[in-house]
Parts: structure tokens; C-alpha cells; sequence
């Protein structure tokens, strides 16, 4: 009997496999969402009133927040995620919070607490949470989400020569000398932290209960001082 | 179409005419390089050739020469009006109307049909100048069925004798000369008759149209040399008529011009910026486009000398990869992880070591007297348990429990 010859057998790689099969799920699961969204097009009468009530009592409970003690802070640098608010925010909170600027949902700034800016978290605390970050976190935030705001534009920090262009003028050369000063919160904190542009983080699977209420309370608001870094590790 | 058009005409010489060294030669009239329009010509040539037709209708007596009257119901039969009287197939026939034998037309036709047409005099002067242009053309001349194979040039202008020419014979000869004779022939020997009901009415014979002759001069005696060999037309270059420069509005016609007839050209129709001297305030008409071929104009070295350089660098995003997973972007923005990382692994092995020495220290094997001593404490514990156990004696059993009876 002859032999035929030997061939190797045609093979895909095991990951261009997993990844098809992902595809196609994500490919499923986007059009029944669509499906979905389709459907729920229209608004109703009572959707407008909510939003509009949900905006003055969000207003009505901002004034009276402002009255109580501005919250402090314990710490040399502090991070600010905003986790919440779309259409139940009254201008006004969303105004502080651009001047924050945080303009998306889950996005982060680094910030050096001070009497202005805890006044300000006092006035959207139940849009944001906030805490004291440590080496770590701060480290891996700047080099896996790092990115340089150059003339309005969002430049990923690929490379040293970005930073040294930009802040050689106070002896920031390398990334390195960005975390140092977010860390220590040094000298040059202020044009390091406005440099970057705001980090934009992932939904976290779990660790959010969608919450307004304090952290302290069991909700996902407010200051969480160090426990913070396990939220960043799940978002990042 | 400037390109088809020449700057000068040579002027055919025929016998009889005086030799001289250099060929006479005349200016090509502006007229020949007027834009040449199709649609226009086919819609002019429709309406004109109305303008000749006579009125014609159906009588206004046929199919009510009769006094049927219809028979009413009650008899079994439709109720269509019926020839009176008897003794022939006649009575009792259907009349009056259109289904019937005999009976009328379904909305008789009428002499008072609108027959001829208004044509816009700048829309005549344009066909008639758009089909001159067109004769001027050899392929157009040759698309429409023209033998002019050995025809020295178009457009063709003989000298000024071919206007005196008297007898047919004469005429043929002149024809044969210029190289036009084999269209001439062309149409004698496609003389067929007609297909149609047009033989009975006077139109018996059908043929193809031959060269046009084209004369100046008022009277001359060409006209009638000329016009009676089969395919030959001739005009007047002032009463140039459309339906003969383009017979059925296909234009192209080949049109034999005379001397005098191709000079007048162009104070009869003009120029593009002077007007004609015949015709009141008539200008040639201009294309919007001088060069319609945009892929030509774009590509000439006019202007392609004077735009930007292709873009060849492409300007793509930066890719940003994970520093905290790939190690060479790592490096790239923080070489020192290299030493850290091999202090972190050196570190890491040393603790292991010291850890290893720590356990082996702790299982090092024991000497012989030892393991004797800890064999004899076994055995003496075992000596005891056994004694213990022993309660069938009431005193031990009483001391286990611990009371005092």
C-alpha cells in the first residue's frame, strides 16, 4: 500500500479561536441591546418630570449641604472618581464638576487637597468618590492610563521626549518625575497634574452598588481615604 | 472642435482653368468650427419638414349615408341602429357605428389638425449652422453613408468654372474630376421601390442622397447642368436649406462648395464676435466650454506644474501599549525597572535560601544516645497506660473516679 506523504494538519491558533467566539458574542449580545434601546426610543411625559424634580432636589439638597462643616483631608495627594450622574444633576453640580475636570463618568484627576477643592467635593459628593491613593496605584494609573494634554489634544504618553518637551522647564524629564511629584505632592504638582489629561477608567464588575450614599454609610460616594486603591485596581 | 478645422481651404482646379504655380487657397469661414448640435438639428429638421404638409381628413358624409334607425328591444338582437327595407343582405345591418361594416370612424379626423409648426429663427439659424459645421468633418461626412474615399480635402471648394458649366455631361465630368462621383453613383444604384403604401400615392421610388452643390453666383447655369444627375442636389450658399445640408436631421452631408459660395460664408453667417452682415444682429453661437475634456485640462503640464506634491507620509495614531505588561514599553519609559526588577528576583532567591538553611537546621538527623533515651521514655509511657488500665480492682476504679465513699 503506498504511503501518502506526511503533511502537518491546517491549524488556527487557539487564541484567534477564543477571540472569534468573543466576537460573536459581543456581536450578539450589541444587537439585542440595540434591539432593546429601539424600543424604549420614545419618552414619556413622566420621564421629563422626573428628570426635572430629580434636578431641583439635587439642587434643593447641594444648598444644604454647603451649611454643614467642609469635610478634611489627611493626606498629601488626593484622587477624585467620578462615578454617577447623567441627567439627574442640576447645572450647577455639573458646572463644579467640570471644573474638576471630570467630564465623563468614571474618569480620575489627581488633585492636592485644599480648603477650594474640598468645597467643591462637598458640593457633588454624590457624584464622585474620592481617597488617598498610594505609590502603587498612582504608578500604575500614569503609566497604564497616562496621556498628555498638548494644545487640546490627547496624546498617549508613549515616550519620555513628550514629558521632557512639555515640563523640561521644571526638571520633569522622565515619568518617573511625574509620579514623584503626584506622589509627594511636590513643588511642581500643579502643572504635572494639569499636563494629564483626565484618566478615563473602566466599569468596575463589582465594587459599585450605583449608590448616592457615603462610603462610611455603606453607599459609594464620598471619601474613602485608603480603601481607594482597591476601587483603582479595578478600574484600572 | 477646433482641431478638425483648418486655417485654409485649397480651391480644387478643374480643366479648362488657367495653370498657375501656386494653388489658390482660401480662409475657412468661422461658421465651419461652430459647435456642432444634434438635438437641435433633429428638432428643427421635425418641425420643418411639417411645415410642407397638406390638410387631409376622413369625409365628413362616410358611414352616415344611411336612415338606420335602431330596432329597440324586445327582439333578441343588440340595439345598434339598422339598415331599413328588404330583399337584401344590406337590411338590417348594423350602421352608424365604428364597429360595424360601413359604419363611421371613432371621432372622425378633421382638415383643422394643427399641421406646421413655429420654429424660432435663432433655432433654424443654429441647426443650419451646426450642419454646416458638421459637412466640414470627414468622419462625421463618412458616418452618415458619403463615399469619400477620393475626395482630396473637406470641406470641398472647386473653382469658379464649375459655375458655367451648361450640359450634364460637363457637370459629370466635374464631378468625376474632384473625386465625387462614386457618391453620385451610390445613389443611383440604390434606387429601390418603396416599401409601403407610398407607391400608390405618388411617392413609387425610394433612393440615397448624393453630394450638394453649393453655387454663388445668381443664375448660374450649373443649376440645371447639375440637378438632374440622380443624387445630386443644388442650393444657393443664401438659401441654404436644412432639410437638404441634413437630409432626416442626421447630419453630415457632403457639400461640394464653389469658390464664391465659400467666400460669402462668412459675411452671410458671421464670426463669433462680429455680427453677420445678412442676417440682423446674428452671432455664431459658442460653446460654454472651449474644452469639455476635464481629465485632459487637469492632467496638462499647465497645471499640473503648479499644485501641491502628492501627500506620501501617512500620519497614523500612536499605539499605546501597557507598560505594567509589556516590558519593552516599560523600558522605554522607565529603563531602571530593569535593575528593580533583577534586584526584586535576586532578593527574592536569597530569601528562599535562607529560609531552605533555617528548615534543613531544624531536621538534622539525632544521635544514638538520644534515640535510646526517647525510645525508653516511650516504653515506660506505654508501661504506665497499661497498669491503668487494669480496674477490675475496686480500689483503682475508686481512685479514678475521685470519690470518697
Amino acid at each position: 500500500m503506498a504511503e501518502d506523504d506526511s503533511k502537518p494538519l491546517n491549524y488556527i491558533s487557539e487564541v484567534i479561536l477564543k477571540k472569534r467566539k468573543s466576537t460573536e458574542a459581543w456581536a450578539l449580545r450589541k444587537k439585542e441591546q440595540f434591539q432593546q434601546k429601539k424600543f424604549q426610543s420614545i419618552r414619556k411625559p413622566e420621564d421629563f418630570i422626573h428628570e426635572y424634580r430629580n434636578k431641583e432636589v439635587d439642587l434643593i439638597r447641594m444648598k444644604r449641604r454647603v451649611k454643614r462643616k467642609v469635610p478634611e483631608a489627611n493626606s498629601n495627594t488626593m484622587i477624585i472618581i467620578r462615578i454617577q450622574g447623567k441627567k439627574d444633576m442640576h447645572p450647577r453640580t455639573r458646572k463644579v464638576l467640570y471644573s474638576l475636570g471630570l467630564r465623563r463618568r468614571f474618569s480620575a484627576v489627581f488633585v492636592k487637597p485644599s480648603e477650594g477643592i474640598m468645597a467643591k467635593l462637598q458640593r457633588v459628593e454624590p457624584y464622585v468618590t474620592y481617597g488617598y491613593p498610594n505609590l502603587k496605584s498612582i504608578k500604575e494609573l500614569i503609566y497604564k492610563k497616562g496621556h498628555a494634554r498638548m494644545e487640546q489634544r490627547k496624546v498617549p504618553l508613549t515616550d519620555n521626549n513628550i514629558i521632557e518637551q512639555e515640563l523640561g522647564k521644571f526638571g520633569i524629564v522622565c515619568i518617573e518625575d511625574m509620579v514623584h511629584q503626584i506622589y509627594n505632592a511636590g513643588p511642581h504638582f500643579k502643572e504635572v497634574a494639569r499636563f494629564m489629561w483626565p484618566f478615563e477608567l473602566n466599569k468596575p464588575a463589582e465594587g459599585l452598588k450605583g449608590s448616592k450614599t457615603i462610603f462610611k454609610e455603606g453607599g459609594d460616594t464620598g471619601n474613602r481615604e485608603d480603601l481607594i486603591n482597591e476601587l483603582i485596581n479595578k478600574m484600572n | 472642435m477646433a482641431a478638425a478645422a483648418r486655417p485654409l481651404v485649397t480651391v480644387q482646379a478643374l480643366d479648362g482653368d488657367m495653370a498657375t504655380d501656386a494653388s489658390a487657397t482660401v480662409p475657412i469661414p468661422d461658421v465651419m468650427k461652430a459647435s456642432i448640435r444634434p438635438d437641435i438639428v433633429n428638432f428643427v429638421h421635425s418641425n420643418i419638414s411639417k411645415n410642407s404638409r397638406q390638410p387631409y381628413a376622413v369625409s365628413r358624409r362616410a358611414g352616415h349615408q344611411t336612415s338606420a334607425e335602431s330596432w329597440g328591444t324586445g327582439r333578441a338582437v343588440s340595439r345598434i341602429p339598422r339598415v331599413p327595407g328588404g330583399g337584401t343582405h344590406r337590411a338590417g345591418q348594423g350602421a352608424f357605428g365604428n364597429m360595424c361594416r360601413g359604419g363611421r370612424m371613432f371621432a372622425p379626423t378633421k382638415i383643422w389638425r394643427r399641421w406646421h409648426r413655429k420654429i424660432n429663427v435663432n433655432q433654424k439659424r443654429y441647426a443650419v449652422v451646426s450642419a454646416i459645421a458638421a459637412s466640414a468633418i470627414p468622419s462625421l461626412v463618412l458616418a452618415r453613408g458619403h463615399r469619400i474615399e477620393s475626395v482630396p480635402e473637406l470641406p470641398l471648394v472647386v473653382s469658379d468654372s464649375a459655375e458655367g458649366v451648361e450640359k450634364t455631361k460637363e457637370a459629370i465630368k466635374v464631378l468625376k474630376q474632384i473625386g465625387a462621383f462614386p457618391d453620385a453613383e451610390k445613389a443611383k444604384d440604390s434606387r429601390s421601390i418603396r416599401p409601403g403604401k407610398g407607391k400608390m400615392r405618388n411617392r413609387r421610388y425610394i433612393s440615397r442622397r448624393g453630394p450638394l452643390v453649393v453655387y454663388g453666383t445668381e443664375g448660374a447655369k450649373a443649376v440645371k447642368a447639375f440637378r438632374n444627375v440622380p443624387g445630386v442636389e443644388v442650393a444657393n450658399v443664401e438659401r441654404l436649406n436644412l432639410l437638404k445640408l441634413a437630409p432626416g436631421g442626421h447630419l453630415g452631408r457632403f457639400v461640394i462648395w464653389t469658390k464664391s459660395a465659400f467666400e460669402k460664408l462668412d459675411s452671410i453667417y458671421g464670426s463669433f464676435d462680429k455680427p453677420s452682415e445678412k442676417k440682423k444682429g446674428y452671432l455664431l453661437p459658442r460653446s460654454k466650454m472651449v474644452n469639455s475634456d476635464l481629465s485632459r485640462i487637469i492632467n496638462s503640464d499647465e497645471v499640473q506644474s503648479v499644485v501641491r506634491p502628492i501627500k506620501k507620509d501617512v500620519k497614523r495614531a500612536t499605539l499605546k501599549k501597557n507598560p505594567l505588561k509589556n516590558l519593552n514599553s516599560m523600558l522605554k519609559l522607565n529603563p531602571y525597572a530593569k535593575t528593580a526588577k533583577r534586584m526584586a528576583l535576586l532578593a527574592e532567591a536569597q530569601r528562599v535560601k535562607v529560609k531552605k538553611e533555617k528548615l534543613d537546621k531544624k531536621r538534622k538527623t539525632v544521635s544514638k544516645e538520644e534515640a535510646s533515651a526517647i525510645k525508653a521514655a516511650g516504653k515506660a509511657w506505654y508501661h504506665t497506660m497499661v497498669s491503668d488500665s487494669d480496674y477490675t480492682e475496686f480500689d483503682n476504679f475508686s481512685k479514678w473516679l475521685g470519690v470518697s465513699q
